[in-house]
């Protein structure tokens, strides 16, 4: 099988989610450049130790100066899955705050604003099937 | 516990009359659904989408529970919808497989239900 690439969109974290984190870095060595996604850095940091064959890892943080090139990879692979959502300056904000973090294997979404663990994440990737999001009443 | 493709489809909508409202200079703004400040469901029996469940859900006729709900405020001067009646027809379905309610219309934060039993039998 050829190895996947495995994108994860995602937005920094607020001060009170990131307590552990000291030095403004990802200190999980996973080499995602991720200042403050330690959630997302052990899921890779795990995937990679378990799972190394089958994926490679691209972690997409926004920041200031990757803004257009973040909005332009996150419009292809909404549109290669076939999504009609389409995302400017304008709506990123909220977009993101409702679907960070997304992640996509060889550019079609597999999990929207979710934090699957290793497992999901392989078995995703294996079967080619959807994580499911985690439910909340309206 | 779904597919998200529905939940993208509701953000691309929002998004979409989000745009057209400022191309036309009016101020619009998404009200956050996860606050809990704000009843999309109270929201949308306002505005005539549908109605009042047992479980105090939004029933809207042809989709029963299955449905996302996103509002937005506008200042833009929209025509109002009357409100719905006669959407639920009290089969009492949806309470009767509710694995954490037994009363109709019963008050309290039942926001961590997700089981969606009472989408997959609501027959309206």
């Amino acid at each position: 099988m050829d190895k996947k690439i495995i994108e994860i969109f995602m937005v920094k974290e607020t001060a009170d989610n990131q307590s552990s984190l000291r030095g403004g870095g990802c200190n999980c060595k996973c080499d995602c450049n991720a200042s403050q996604s330690l959630t997302i850095c052990k899921l890779v940091e795990r995937f990679s130790k378990k799972y190394d064959s089958v994926g490679d890892f691209k972690i997409y943080e926004l920041t200031s100066i990757n803004k257009k090139e973040y909005i332009s990879r996150l419009n292809k692979v909404l549109l290669d899955s076939g999504e009609r959502l389409v995302v400017g300056e304008s709506n990123l904000d909220f977009v993101l705050s409702k679907t960070a973090p997304l992640i996509a294997v060889d550019g079609k979404i597999i999990s929207v604003k979710n934090y699957p663990d290793v497992e999901q994440l392989y078995n995703a990737i294996i079967t080619g099937k959807k994580i499911p999001m985690k439910s909340s009443c309206c | 516990m779904g597919g998200f493709s529905d939940y993208l489809e509701t953000i691309a909508a929002q998004s979409e009359v989000i745009s057209y409202l400022n191309s036309l200079e009016y101020k619009a703004v998404i009200v956050e659904g996860s606050s809990m400040d704000v009843s999309l469901v109270r929201m949308g029996v306002e505005a005539g989408v549908g109605e009042l469940s047992p479980l105090n859900s939004l029933v809207v006729k042809g989709f029963g529970l299955t449905t996302s709900l996103g509002a937005i405020i506008t200042d833009a001067p929209l025509v109002y919808d009357a409100k719905a009646s006669g959407v639920c027809i009290k089969c009492m379905k949806c309470l009767k497989v509710c694995p954490i309610r037994d009363v109709p219309y019963a008050e309290g934060d039942f926001s961590k239900c997700a089981c969606g039993k009472c989408r997959n039998i609501c027959p309206v």
